[in-house]
């Protein structure tokens, strides 16, 4: 795929990363955000 | 270490006459260049404000804007409203996630400030990514008027806004993490300065350009470094995040330190 054949943007584009990211990671803890999360806590995982 | 640089928030007047928020941290005394420091989607937060103070440590003053300070903005792009905007889009798939009849059945889930978001992601994109473009463009003329080198850095939306910003004007380094390509690649021909692009391993849109990349700087004999790390996801560099990886992010800060440390010394 070329970077001109997709209609995404760098803003929406992003949006839709996060989305996916966030998913991954927060959907058991939908009260959080994702940057709430400290190095200790990353570490305990 | 801390105590040999100054943070302050500051601010600076863009290209429609709005005064954006700044982030501005540099050295006491001396300085040896300007980097600006340009967001992922969830804005200033912590973690660009802490990356922000690590490059002033090193001796540069690192300029990082806050987007969404416009006064219609300050109190929709907060992280948590930005999350959200994300939050009732997992109960799509992830094929459904931009069909705008599948949309429509998640739209009494948003948020007020959560629609507002998304409405500007799918229907005000085009102007807001122009708008951020021409406000890192405001803040590089500001800047490199004082004769210092100049370098730029990003993070995931901030990382293909530093790659496209590096093709209109002229900067010493660029460091672009997990950012977009360029829309039109060809772009590339145009940057002035070296390029520093580092990757996660498991960041499939993101990646889907890189081999583009790679041919446009060889085709224009670009000054080029890439690093892929692989078995990383998407923002493993931010350590207030989930997906923080440390090794990888070690790595990175030092290969950081190196490029700046050759491009702006």
């Amino acid at each position: 795929m070329s970077a001109e054949d997709s209609n995404e943007g760098i803003f929406d584009g992003c949006f839709y990363v996060w989305v996916n990211v966030t998913e991954k990671y927060m959907s058991k803890d939908e009260k959080k955000k994702f940057n709430d999360y400290e190095k200790s806590e990353n570490e305990k995982s | 270490m801390e105590n040999d640089i100054i943070e302050e928030m500051t601010k600076y007047r863009t290209f429609d006459g709005h005064e954006l928020d700044l982030f501005h941290a540099h050295p006491k005394t001396g300085s040896k260049g300007n980097i600006m420091v340009v967001s992922e989607i969830w804005g200033l937060t912590k973690f660009l404000k802490n990356f922000s103070k690590r490059l002033a440590q090193l001796g540069y003053d690192s300029l990082a804007p806050d987007f969404y300070s416009r006064p219609d903005d300050r109190n929709v792009f907060t992280e948590e409203n930005i999350m959200d905007a994300m939050r009732p889009l997992w109960a799509l798939p992830e094929d459904k996630r931009r069909d705008p009849e599948a949309l429509k059945t998640i739209m009494s889930k948003f948020s007020e400030n959560g629609r507002k978001i998304f409405n500007s992601v799918v229907q005000g994109r085009e102007e807001r990514q122009k708008t951020m473009i021409r406000d890192l463009e405001a803040l590089y003329d500001i800047y490199s008027k004082n004769g210092m080198k100049m370098g730029i850095v990003g993070f995931c939306m901030g990382g293909g806004l530093s790659f496209q910003v590096s093709t209109q004007k002229k900067f010493d380094a660029t460091v672009v993490f997990y950012g977009a390509s360029p829309k039109n690649i060809d772009d590339i021909k145009n940057i002035s300065g070296a390029v520093l692009g580092i990757y996660a391993g498991e960041d499939g849109s993101i990646n889907a350009t890189l081999d583009q990349v790679v041919s446009r700087m060889v085709q224009y004999k670009k000054d080029f470094e890439m690093k892929l790390y692989p078995g990383t996801y998407h923002a493993f560099f931010n350590d207030t995040g989930m997906s923080y990886h440390r090794e990888a992010s070690d790595d990175a800060w030092e290969k950081v330190k190196a490029f700046y440390g050759r491009y702006i010394p």
